[in-house]
């Protein structure tokens, strides 16, 4: 670990835009542009010879290595914080990051992959799509008669309704103020559709959180 | 094998607060190796309706059929369903051998022409064969519904056939749609293949039936990503819309596209017109995110990463990009093309002609490819068309199913490998990490 070698007094110190770019090795430009999007917290002097202190270069060392994980920004700001002033010098630490990140894309993978299951398995399968068209279009008085494999159609039940609800449940965390419960047979029955659901709640969660904050 | 993106943008500029560009996103599939393949499951399945005798149409619709079964191993596996206002399965779903192949040419010879179109009945009854507990090899399952007339019995809506259409697509079925002649519904059939995953074809006669089939098997048998899904998040600000003909859903600045199977060597070009309403000066970055399942082994992959990034600021100072601005042009173009085969339809003579004039203006203000004047030289054709009198059959056929293709990255038979090799080689801003 670094943090014996670290020592804050001896860098803690002030720098000029161009020096900080210099530095965390971006353009002036960029850092203006993490400012804007408050993901840099603004120099400590503004004006004409803005300053920046040694927590902007950390910051901007830590994003450095979120980018190089090919994070969105958005996900940057959200992880830098979550980090401790500690944590953004400690490079062992950052680097500790990408595991943690590779986790997440392993888990966003599988959210992916069940939810790319329909067009494999689906929690209703093609033959019980096609069942409720035909049960559907029965209602509607249309003759069915002449269906070449009239038994196909009538060999199904209807979906086992006696089977009594489950009593466990299952939380799906939507970012970090919301989850949603959902008893474990629906979302069994619900498939990739729940996470078709959740997506886009993420979304619009984590939408409502970074729009209202922009200017 | 792994499916590659770039990305490149109509403009390197996005004017402030009421920005607007087009983002052109190109999907391709390497070529495969050839050799191994996922097994084949088709169903056909087949307009018997009394129209079909005319011109000969349904011998010819036989021999394609027959010659199509012909180029299929015996792993994998073929049914046939005919449909007139009865539906008849001809042949259930089995494997491809002797026995079977002997059955099939039988029953296929002996079809009969009846009375009504029972489109839906016929095309379900098709999936249903398709819709059976998949083995532990993942199956490429795919529809071929052919008709030349109208759906007047069973479900004869269009938005219904659609949905259906994604629904069975989700479920690992997809459709094709083949309309023969001059008396199908050119909507129902290209939107019915949209939503499908599949391809639409409009023959004009039905001795090209042949040479389709043989593509159509030749892309299944080549498959390199099945249900590609593509999730575009656009920064903050900036909203993107699909032009293309793949279902498509936007939420904010996420829009995700629901693709066509791919085969090895194709290519698509998804063209989004993006508006922002961003004011900062400052370059922008979009994340692509494509998903699809791999036919051989049946897991899903998946490839994330940055579009090509675009500045914010004065939109004066822009410069386009030729080579992006190109499909740009040829997408608008295609999209026209639909509108004005609609209004057409709908008697409005006059405004049909003026969204083929307004394609013609876009199409002269575009680089001139060999593409573009080709499409200019259409466009210009129909433009001129009389605003008195409805477009002829045959070229409202012709406009949508170019445009189908146009839309969809799909190529005309004989473009063969020159349109493939100008998909490859086109030049763009690569934004691969």
């Amino acid at each position: 670990m670094s943090d014996e070698t670290y020592n804050p007094a001896a860098t803690e110190r002030e720098y000029t835009l161009d020096e900080l770019s210099t530095l965390a090795n971006v353009t002036p430009r960029t850092v203006r542009y993490y400012i804007a999007e408050d993901i840099l917290p603004p120099p400590t002097i503004g004006g004409r010879n803005a300053t920046y202190s040694q927590e902007h270069l950390d910051r901007l060392n830590a994003i450095g290595a979120m980018k190089a994980m090919f994070l969105p920004l958005r996900e940057i700001r959200h992880r830098l914080n979550m980090l401790t002033s500690e944590q953004m010098r400690d490079p062992a630490y950052l680097a500790s990051l990408s595991q943690a990140v590779a986790a997440d894309r392993a888990l966003h993978r599988h959210m992916h992959a069940e939810r790319r299951e329909p067009r494999r398995e689906p929690a209703e399968s093609a033959a019980e799509y096609i069942d409720q068209i035909d049960r559907r279009q029965d209602r509607r008085g249309e003759s069915r008669g002449q269906r070449g494999k009239p038994q196909d159609m009538r060999s199904f039940s209807l979906p086992s309704m006696a089977e009594p609800p489950s009593q466990t449940w299952e939380r799906f965390p939507l970012g970090d103020d919301a989850e949603l419960i959902v008893r474990s047979s629906k979302v069994q029955s619900m498939g990739p559709r729940l996470h078709r659901t959740l997506h886009r709640l993420r979304h619009l969660i984590e939408n409502d959180g970074n729009e209202g904050s922009r200017s | 094998m792994t499916l590659h993106i770039t990305s490149a943008w109509e403009h390197d500029i996005f004017g402030a607060i009421e920005g607007s560009s087009h983002l052109v996103v190109t999907i391709s599939a390497p070529d495969a190796p050839t050799g191994t393949r996922a097994p084949i499951d088709l169903a056909f399945a087949l307009d018997r309706s009394g129209s079909m005798s005319g011109d000969n149409k349904l011998e010819l619709v036989k021999l394609a059929v027959l010659a199509a079964v012909g180029q299929l191993r015996e792993t994998d596996r073929v049914a046939l369903v005919t449909f007139d206002d009865a539906v008849s399965l001809e042949h259930k779903l089995t494997p491809v051998d002797a026995d079977h192949r002997r059955h099939l040419d039988r029953v296929t010879r002996a079809i009969q022409v009846g009375g009504m179109t029972n489109l839906s009945g016929g095309w379900l009854e098709a999936c249903r064969q398709l819709s059976g507990e998949s083995t532990h090899t993942p199956r490429i399952r795919r529809t071929l519904l052919l008709t030349d007339g109208l759906a007047n019995q069973g479900i004869t809506s269009r938005g219904e056939l659609c949905k259906h259409a994604r629904e069975l697509r989700d479920r690992g079925i997809s459709t094709s749609a083949i309309g023969v002649g001059e008396g199908f519904d050119e909507f129902l059939l290209s939107e019915m293949a949209e939503n499908g995953g599949g391809n639409f074809q409009y023959i004009a006669h039905a001795s090209e039936l042949e040479a389709f089939f043989s593509q159509e098997l030749r892309s299944l048998a080549e498959a390199a990503a099945l249900n590609p899904y593509l999730d575009v998040t656009m920064p903050h600000g900036m909203r993107a819309e699909l032009l293309n003909a793949f279902p498509s859903e936007a939420h904010r600045r996420h829009t995700s596209v629901d693709l066509r199977d791919l085969a090895a060597g194709e290519s698509v070009q998804l063209v989004f017109a993006v508006t922002s309403r961003r004011e900062r000066d400052e370059a922008v970055t979009p994340n692509l995110h494509l998903h699809w399942v791999n036919p051989l082994t049946g897991a899903v992959e998946e490839i994330n990463q940055d579009g090509a990034t675009i500045a914010v600021g004065d939109a004066s100072k822009a410069t386009r990009d030729d080579a992006v601005a190109e499909p740009v042009a040829l997408e608008l173009t295609a999209r026209d093309q639909r509108e004005a085969v609609k209004l057409d339809r709908e008697g409005r003579y006059r405004e049909s002609r003026e969204r083929f004039s307004q394609s013609v203006n876009r199409l002269s203000a575009a680089p001139q490819t060999l593409e573009v004047q080709e499409q200019l030289v259409r466009s210009a054709y129909r433009a001129r068309m009389s605003a008195d009198a409805a477009m002829s059959e045959h070229d409202r056929k012709l406009s949508v199913h170019e445009a189908h293709l146009r839309s969809r990255g799909g190529r005309r038979p004989e473009d063969g490998e020159r349109g493939e090799a100008q998909h490859r080689g086109r030049p763009g801003r690569d934004s691969s990490r």
